[in-house]
């Protein structure tokens, strides 16, 4: 039996981590923890658990073999403590605001050798172990297309909409079609991007995030990409995707939407997803945390603190209105 | 022996068998027949054959072995046992013939004469339908049919054969003849019909349908339905087949196929090619070999999709009750 916390009880952990671990028969969830205790009782009290205010409380009295974080973007960095103290960690994305806390957290994870996961989930579909498959019969890569066009409907004063809370469209949302990108075609070199922030005000008066953006990449393999994102589009226009164009195939994931269509010569393919990939995601996890074995875990924390380095120099590239060397 | 050739009726159709016959390059075109006499002689003059306005002085050529008739429906009949007591091998385009009793004549004439008759259903010589055909039978069997066909008005209502029921067959003989026909060809025979013929819009230029349902129940136990309308404003043009293990979706004007399973699609696309030459090839074929090779039509294939054309006006014309198609011929 692996003896789970939970830190941070929001939209994602209550959602879709908690049922998804109150469903294992391996998963014991013994203690809940968010700054609004409220939050973290309720959960509490249904699964018979304690709950938390404070996670270094949370810590000290509970047995965790490993904990789940789901915690705002600016709110990273407390997990050196969690892992000194030898519990396992699952990050959601994205995993801090800057690289230096992130850089902080994966030594720290790094010396303490616990197991670590960060919820890139689009990774664990198996519509993405088809494109990989694809992949290395196509030649290569040359052109990477990828959009998130997401409205938000969040009240006014939402972390999200502070830049310096939750980051932005680009380093918070769009992160996911970024670190698909680099899933399947491999690491950037280069960024360039222009964002957008001429309409966000309508929508949220005082909001600083990106209401547009195109981030150009260049992929060490030579391969080029772009990625578009916009989180103002409040019609039916709403998507996320990735398209990978190969020398003889070309790819279209579907992100949230899951699908995988393979464009051939005289022929169109697409798969749809057998699996649940937050499910999966948190069984390999846990599976991982029980037997040692890493290998299966497809998003470690180096590995997404390489995409918040793409996000982060986008932003950078934006203000500085120069390409980025990473 | 080069077989001898000639076409009768010098319209749009006429032309394309003259094309096909040319190219396959097998048969040699003799003479071409239309009681237009302009149109008879500006054909002849460009392929460099004789012409005749007479059915019957074309038909006394003496080195035809082969007649094509593509004139108007209402002429198949009387033209193909003509061309068949002559000797001729017919191939008859669709629809076979207006009546039940018609086709039988025809069937009769070529069970005589032991000359060969073939109906031109040409979309059976088409990839996209032959590998439809093939993929139904991947796909176990067939649960469900829906076709559709939909257009804005396709016919030259100027012409008088183009607008009675008497002369054409209506909508659904003269244009659905070949739904019918592809939907016996990929899913058995007929056993009965239930159909809706409404005049919506054309009324006061033709006495027949221009929008039709029809629900057609198969031997095989499945049932189908065809919508059919010459009042759309768009052309649709598609058969849905729900099989056992995947549901086939079939674009036959953009050859492309799509077949749908559980956690996969995939679309096709098949040839653009020419169903017309490939079905003249295949005849010339036959009658070089003495029988009607796969997958041409034969005289009681025609037969067969006349009868249940025939029983969808009386189905009509009785509120929708299930009529089975039958006729006088061997039933």
């Amino acid at each position: 039996m692996v003896n789970v916390g939970i830190i941070g009880c929001g939209g994602i952990m209550r959602g879709c981590h908690i049922p998804i671990l109150a469903k294992m028969s391996n998963v014991k969830l013994i203690a809940f923890c968010d700054v609004e205790i409220d939050r973290a009782k309720e959960s509490a009290q249904m699964y018979k658990a304690n709950a938390y205010a404070d996670y270094r409380e949370m810590l000290l009295r509970e047995k965790l073999d490993a904990v789940f974080i789901a915690v705002p973007p600016y709110a990273h960095g407390f997990e050196v403590e969690v892992v000194e103290k030898g519990v396992h960690v699952f990050v959601e994305k994205p995993v801090a605001l800057d690289l230096n806390t992130a850089r902080r957290v994966e030594k720290a994870i790094q010396r303490s050798g616990v197991v670590n996961s960060v919820g890139y989930m689009w990774r664990y579909l198996d519509t993405t172990d088809k494109a990989l498959e694809v992949l290395m019969e196509s030649g290569p890569v040359v052109l990477v297309e990828g959009h998130y066009v997401d409205p938000f409907w969040l009240p006014l004063g939402h972390w999200w909409l502070s830049k310096s809370k939750g980051g932005g469209q680009v380093v918070e949302q769009a992160t996911h079609v970024f670190d698909l990108a680099r899933f399947l075609t491999g690491d950037v070199e280069r960024v360039y991007a222009e964002f957008d922030y001429s309409l966000i005000g309508k929508y949220a008066p005082g909001s600083d995030v990106e209401d547009c953006s195109i981030t150009v990449l260049k992929f060490k393999s030579g391969a080029i990409g772009v990625i578009t994102a916009t989180c103002i589009s409040r019609n039916t226009y709403n998507f996320t995707d990735l398209k990978i164009l190969a020398e003889k195939t070309v790819l279209e994931h579907g992100g949230h939407r899951g699908f995988l269509r393979v464009y051939r010569h005289n022929s169109i393919e697409e798969h749809r997803p057998r699996v649940d990939p937050y499910a999966l995601e948190d069984e390999i996890f846990i599976e991982a945390v029980k037997k040692g074995d890493t290998s299966k875990i497809r998003s470690t924390y180096s590995d997404a603190v390489k995409t918040l380095e793409i996000t982060l120099a986008a932003n950078e590239s934006s203000r500085a209105h120069k390409p980025v060397e990473l | 022996m080069v077989l001898g050739v000639g076409v009768v009726g010098c319209g749009g159709q006429g032309l394309a068998h003259i094309e096909r016959f040319l190219k396959d390059g097998r048969v040699r075109l003799l003479a071409v027949c239309d009681i237009d006499e302009a149109k008879a002689k500006e054909t002849a003059k460009r392929f460099n054959v004789e012409y005749y306005t007479s059915y019957e002085k074309f038909l006394e050529h003496p080195n035809l072995d082969i007649v094509s008739i593509a004139t108007p429906n209402y002429m198949h009949a009387s033209q193909t046992v003509a061309a068949l007591n002559a000797g001729k091998y017919v191939l008859c385009e669709k629809p076979m013939a207006l009546t039940v009793e018609d086709c039988d004549r025809m069937i009769e004439a070529s069970e005589k004469s032991s000359r060969l008759l073939a109906v031109g259903f040409q979309l059976r010589f088409k990839d996209v339908f032959q590998k439809t055909r093939s993929l139904i039978r991947e796909l176990d069997e067939p649960m469900n049919a829906y076709v559709l066909r939909l257009s804005p008005n396709p016919y030259d209502l100027n012409l008088e054969w183009r607008r009675g029921k008497s002369l054409t067959g209506g909508l659904i003989l003269s244009m659905n003849c070949h739904e019918i026909d592809m939907m016996r060809w990929l899913l058995g025979e007929i056993e009965y019909v239930k159909a809706d013929l409404k005049t919506m819009l054309y009324g006061n230029v033709i006495d027949y349908e221009d929008n039709a349902w029809l629900v057609l129940g198969f031997k095989r136990g499945l049932t189908a339905t065809l919508g059919s309308s010459m009042t759309a404003h768009t052309s649709i043009y598609e058969y849905t087949l729900i099989c056992r293990n995947g549901t086939i979706k079939l674009h036959p004007w953009e050859n492309k196929i799509s077949v749908f399973q559980e956690h996969t699609s995939k679309t096709i696309a098949t040839d653009k090619d020419d169903p017309l030459q490939k079905e003249i090839s295949c005849f010339i074929d036959s009658v070089e070999e003495g029988r009607l090779k796969q997958p041409l039509a034969s005289g009681v294939d025609g037969r067969a999709t006349t009868a249940v054309i025939k029983a969808a006006r009386e189905s009509s014309e009785k509120g929708g009750l299930a009529v089975k198609p039958r006729g006088g011929f061997k039933s």
